[in-house]
């Protein structure tokens, strides 16, 4: 208790200097907004990592691997592959040079200059702040309920103390603060993984021996997964099976491609000053990604294999059948007494510089973009007192849905919110920065059409979060409207396809056959968004 | 090639996370200081304007 009680103090230290430090360096809203554009490349990649894996990412997906299985490296390799090399190289680099050219701050701001629309700009900036704290909710309660299994204090004391923690250092210190503390936070996960990696693979003899322990394993697979199509964690999982429909299309597809348009992503790649600290942020944020999202995947599978042998029991069964509290249980029970006191700190660090940027994001979109559209006039506040009080809306909001998700959804609000941006933001995004073609309608089209065929899956079809919503069962007496199509049948597994299968394409089509149909953008515009780039 | 793991489902992204990985750090290396062309946009100017919001 010492041990964490010290390292705890050390560490809010830390987080409360580089808060201060990022306060003073605030001089105007481009501080605030973007870090005055001028961000080192380590502090951008490891603020652009740990703002992309938080707890939801580590405790949940750490579980779901323990219950699913090794075939969650294909969200890994895709998140380093696309959410680092692709996202950096060919978004990151084009991001920055047209949002420099339209002096943009904010996601919503580039794409509603790129297409000259207030209203593309309004409405992006709605949808993300009115969903942003839906995903902070997530991360908030996931370190809340590890704090509680670790530490035993009580849920809704953590809730209000780090929302307090963090809204000081947000509220005040803005892009700066957000970001030197990520990197801080970052540091310390890639620390704890790698110990954690290390010193799993040591328990089952190596990593050859660990891999086959739990090959071996595979006739302890629950029978519910069994029936599901899991074959056994190394063994991957029946093709068309509802669980393979589950891993490849919600975690693979939603997460791993929806990461493009992560809006809270995109905008770091605006806060560095040229295309050299995108080059070698590459560097450091694949590091920080595999050494993070890689280690917890294998980490969680190999849990089971663990548990198996020194409980007898496997982790799902070590954790009461609560998917959450896998990772947790097995830090408690497996991990040196030591390395409790800092993982949990870990977890902090991955929680609160996910947190941080989200309450950021979410401010800026509502007094940046949404304020800004709708109030057309100027008013009496400063720009920094908009933001300031942006983000004061994003963190009750955030609460107030904290109080309200259900214990086990940890894993799926995350994938909620990747995968609603991708069908919303995605092609719009990467069309307005390699398509001169692309219409104002072709945009306006592409995103409002993802948006509503996302949430219309997700309220109607997709059963996870059409039972949870209870919308379908109130108006058409069933969960979802397959429900009662034939057992197996290709309309009954519509159930498990994840919404952006469905609607990005959908979102892909509206904004390439619009655009084909519909008023170009004037050219002196074209020519001034393309102005600064090679 | 598997490692001990039991399919070239999990078999195969194991690998590719590594790959990529290392791929991501040859090519950072290779372009550290490579700044692509130069912006002609003066990003003080851009600072001035928001210090006048």
């Amino acid at each position: 208790m010492v041990i964490k009680l010290i390292t705890s103090l050390l560490y809010f230290g830390i987080v409360f200097y580089l808060g201060w430090k990022g306060w003073k360096e605030t001089k105007n809203a481009g501080d605030y907004m973007l870090a005055g554009r001028s961000v080192n490349p380590f502090v951008m990649a490891m603020s652009y990592g740990a703002t992309f894996i938080s707890t939801s990412a580590i405790i949940g997906f750490g579980g779901v691997a323990a219950m699913f299985g090794m075939s969650l490296l294909w969200l890994a390799f895709l998140n380093i592959f696309v959410g680092i090399f692709l996202a950096m190289v060919f978004l990151g680099k084009r991001t920055r040079r047209m949002g420099l050219v339209l002096n943009c701050h904010t996601f919503p701001e580039l794409l509603g200059k790129r297409y000259n629309s207030k209203f593309i700009q309004g409405f992006s900036g709605g949808i993300i702040f009115f969903f942003i704290p839906v995903y902070a909710a997530a991360v908030l309660t996931g370190i809340c309920r590890m704090t509680e299994v670790s530490l035993g204090l009580p849920y809704e004391w953590m809730l209000i103390g780090i929302t307090a923690i963090l809204s000081l250092y947000v509220i005040t210190g803005g892009m700066k603060a957000v970001m030197y503390t990520d990197a801080f936070q970052g540091t310390i996960m890639v620390g704890m993984m790698v110990f954690l990696l290390g010193y799993t693979y040591y328990l089952l003899g190596g990593v050859i021996p660990a891999h086959e322990t739990l090959t071996s394993m595979a006739h302890l697979v629950p029978d519910s997964l069994q029936k599901g199509g899991i074959l056994g964690w190394t063994q991957g999982t029946e093709t068309g099976s509802p669980l393979w429909l589950v891993i490849y299309t919600t975690i693979v597809y939603g997460v791993g491609i929806g990461v493009l348009a992560q809006p809270q992503l995109a905008v770091r790649f605006m806060t560095v000053s040229s295309d050299k600290e995108l080059n070698r942020a590459v560097l450091y944020g694949s590091v920080f990604i595999l050494l993070t999202i890689g280690v917890i995947y294998v980490v969680g599978a190999l849990s089971n294999a663990i548990f198996f042998n020194q409980f007898g029991k496997i982790s799902i069964q070590m954790a009461g059948g609560n998917l959450d509290k896998i990772v947790p249980v097995f830090i408690e029970k497996v991990m040196p007494p030591w390395f409790s006191a800092m993982f949990l700190l870990a977890m902090f660090a991955a929680a609160m510089s996910t947190l941080s940027s989200q309450f950021h994001i979410g401010g800026t979109s509502l007094a940046h973009d949404v304020s800004r559209t709708i109030m057309r006039s100027r008013n009496t506040l400063s720009v920094p007192s908009i933001n300031q009080l942006g983000i004061v809306a994003t963190i009750i909001a955030t609460l107030v849905w904290a109080w309200l998700l259900p214990p086990s959804i940890v894993a799926r609000a995350t994938a909620f919110f990747f995968g609603l941006s991708g069908a919303t933001f995605l092609p719009a995004y990467v069309l307005g920065l390699y398509w001169k073609g692309i219409t104002k309608t072709g945009a306006k089209m592409s995103i409002v059409g993802g948006f509503t065929i996302s949430m219309l899956w997700m309220l109607f079809i997709h059963k996870k979060e059409a039972a949870a919503i209870g919308l379908c069962q109130t108006l058409f007496g069933k969960v979802t409207l397959v429900a009662d199509a034939a057992p197996g049948s290709t309309m009954f597994l519509l159930q498990w396809v994840d919404p952006n299968v469905v609607a990005l394409p959908i979102s892909i089509a509206l904004a390439v056959g619009v655009s084909l149909f519909s008023r170009s953008l004037a050219k002196d515009h074209i020519q001034l968004c393309w102005q600064n780039c090679s | 090639m598997l490692l001990g793991l039991g399919s070239i489902e999990t078999a195969l992204p194991y690998w590719l996370c590594i790959i990529s990985t290392i791929g991501c750090v040859v090519y950072g290396i290779t372009n550290w200081n490579n700044a692509g062309t130069p912006d002609n946009v003066n990003i003080e100017s851009l600072v001035q304007e928001s210090t006048d919001n």
